[in-house]
């Protein structure tokens, strides 16, 4: 094991906290007279507890424009994302059995759908663009009389693609379809205003952005409410939609974290967006590199991911041992598939084999990216000469062999 | 992929692997470069011999870890061996030495076909 650390840029995945997140979380978790169920209202240390839960409630609304009433406490985005899709489908399985979504889905949404398609449902998965984004015309012409829901991410995990889900909410508000957005790579990071926007059900967590693991909410309007089932059962929190005992420290770090990061929004895209270009060129220097995300304003400037020619994902990031990153995918050996999101935007089983998701965050600087570059082109240097070249004889030479 | 410190190590090293000007004796090839798995064995013979052991033998590979590694322990143990052995890897107690996922056999399975095909060249090359 390195003594060094890692430059770290895998904050698609999760990012350290912030040192005002564990400050606020300390303050409940040391503080004795915090210990209290927050449903134990019927005494003045469950009250204590229960008003913090209700300001960091009413917090989180805030930074998505929602009314405190409207976020029910989950233990992550894929818990978020399970409630919303199996929830609402099941509870408006009498208006109808269908359900519309996208190819280049998370896993908690595409595993969800799988489980409906089980259980009767029908779902379309559209295609994305070749920006990797869901058209409003792709999604119009997919609704039918008998969907009861849509399920879109607003930026892609893998590509950092940005769906435009304020034209995407008109057409499903249009034909009176709830809209579920999947905002675990957008919230705290771009533009999330309800009171604007025609979204119905919104699945959020805080690790993306400084805050705590195991923590997220769906927050979802009146009328999801009305047609969502809960998966939980066991008590009446969180209006029975979500039983089960509030973490305070875990729903206070996480409403600290979304409000430093609605706070920092505007000033991190901006830092952002010009860090991941001159890193993107410095990469395209190597040559045979190929861009998966979209650069311009229809990418995330939190993720940049790409394909390296001559090399498999998955040997360059162990290769890479001082670049924590993410691969496009994990190596299936079974099938040689890569990513099935890059596949996709019609990138070859190769391409896909060989991506690299590089995302950033509040400590990525020019300085780290800049050392990132040098040990790629390390890896690079090592790996590719390894590598077969393209439609090489199989017997090269050999000596003496009469001809 | 959770990988055992004697692939980490192994993989940081890889003394098997060819130099891009290398030129064999003899090659096998296995896998798909499309699909992002594929190796070749090169073998060079002491010379004078026809089956004279194999004084060196080296790999390429395009795939993940787990193909890398293992090619590059098949090379270390053929070598000095005659070039029988070639046709006698054994791909599971490869993959059990190195501790892989049972998900990489396949990847193993792909060594010891190049290592084959690798032999049926040579015997061919020979034979003319």
């Amino acid at each position: 094991m390195s003594a060094v650390t890692p430059i770290y840029l895998d904050h698609a995945a999760s990012t350290p906290l912030a040192p005002e997140v564990i400050s606020a979380m300390h303050a409940v978790l040391s503080d004795p007279a915090l210990c209290a169920n927050p449903s134990s209202t019927g005494h003045v240390a469950g009250r204590r507890a229960a008003a913090l839960v209700a300001r960091a409630r009413a917090q989180i609304a805030g930074v998505v424009g929602a009314a405190p009433a409207q976020v029910i406490f989950t233990s992550g985005a894929t818990e978020s994302d399970n409630l919303a899709v199996l929830g609402v489908a099941r509870g408006s399985a009498w208006r109808g059995r269908h359900v519309v979504s996208s190819k280049t889905e998370h896993r908690a949404v595409l595993d969800a759908l799988d489980r409906l398609e089980h259980e009767g449902f029908s779902v379309t998965r559209l295609d994305p663009g070749p920006l990797g984004r869901i058209t409003p015309d792709a999604l119009a012409d997919a609704l039918r009389e008998d969907t009861v829901l849509v399920s879109l991410m607003h930026v892609n995990n893998e590509t950092g693609a940005i769906n435009d889900i304020a034209a995407l909410g008109a057409v499903c508000r249009q034909a009176g379809v709830p809209l579920h957005v999947d905002a675990a790579q957008s919230v705290g990071k771009l533009p999330l205003d309800l009171q604007s926007l025609a979204v119905d059900l919104l699945s959020i967590n805080a690790h993306k952005v400084n805050g705590p693991k195991g923590v997220g909410a769906l927050v979802l309007s009146p009328a999801a409410r009305r047609r969502i089932e809960p998966l939980l059962f066991g008590g009446g929190q969180e209006g029975a939609l979500r039983p089960g005992t509030l973490a305070t420290h875990q729903v206070v770090g996480m409403a600290e974290a979304l409000v430093l990061a609605a706070q920092r929004r505007e000033r991190e895209y901006r830092r952002l967006q010009g860090l991941r270009l001159a890193f993107w060129e410095a990469l395209a220097a190597a040559g045979g590199v190929i861009c998966n995300s979209p650069l311009d304003e229809h990418g995330s400037p939190w993720i940049l991911n790409v394909s390296f020619e001559g090399v498999v994902g998955e040997s360059l990031r162990l290769a890479l041992e001082g670049v924590a990153v993410s691969g496009g995918s994990a190596c299936n050996s079974a099938s040689g598939e890569g990513s099935y999101v890059l596949r996709s935007l019609g990138r070859s089983d190769l391409l896909a084999e060989s991506a690299l998701r590089f995302s950033f965050g509040r400590d990525t600087d020019e300085g780290l990216l800049a050392r990132a570059t040098v040990d790629v082109f390390a890896a690079l240097r090592r790996l590719r000469p390894i590598a077969p070249a393209e439609g090489a004889p199989a017997v090269v030479h050999r000596p003496g062999a009469s001809g | 992929m959770g990988y055992t410190d004697a692939v980490l190590e192994r993989f940081r090293r890889l003394a098997h692997a060819a130099q891009p000007e290398d030129v064999p004796e003899a090659q096998g090839e296995a896998g798909e470069r499309a699909r992002g798995s594929c190796v070749q064995i090169l073998v060079w013979q002491v010379p004078g011999e026809r089956d004279g052991a194999l004084a060196r033998v080296r790999f390429r590979a395009l795939g993940c870890p787990a193909l890398l590694v293992a090619a590059d322990l098949a090379c270390e143990r053929l070598e000095g061996c005659v070039p029988a052995a070639l046709a006698a890897i054994e791909p599971r107690a490869l993959h059990a030495e190195l501790g892989l996922p049972v998900e990489k056999l396949g990847q193993v399975l792909l060594v010891e076909d190049a290592a084959r095909r690798c032999l049926e060249v040579l015997r061919a090359e020979q034979d003319n």
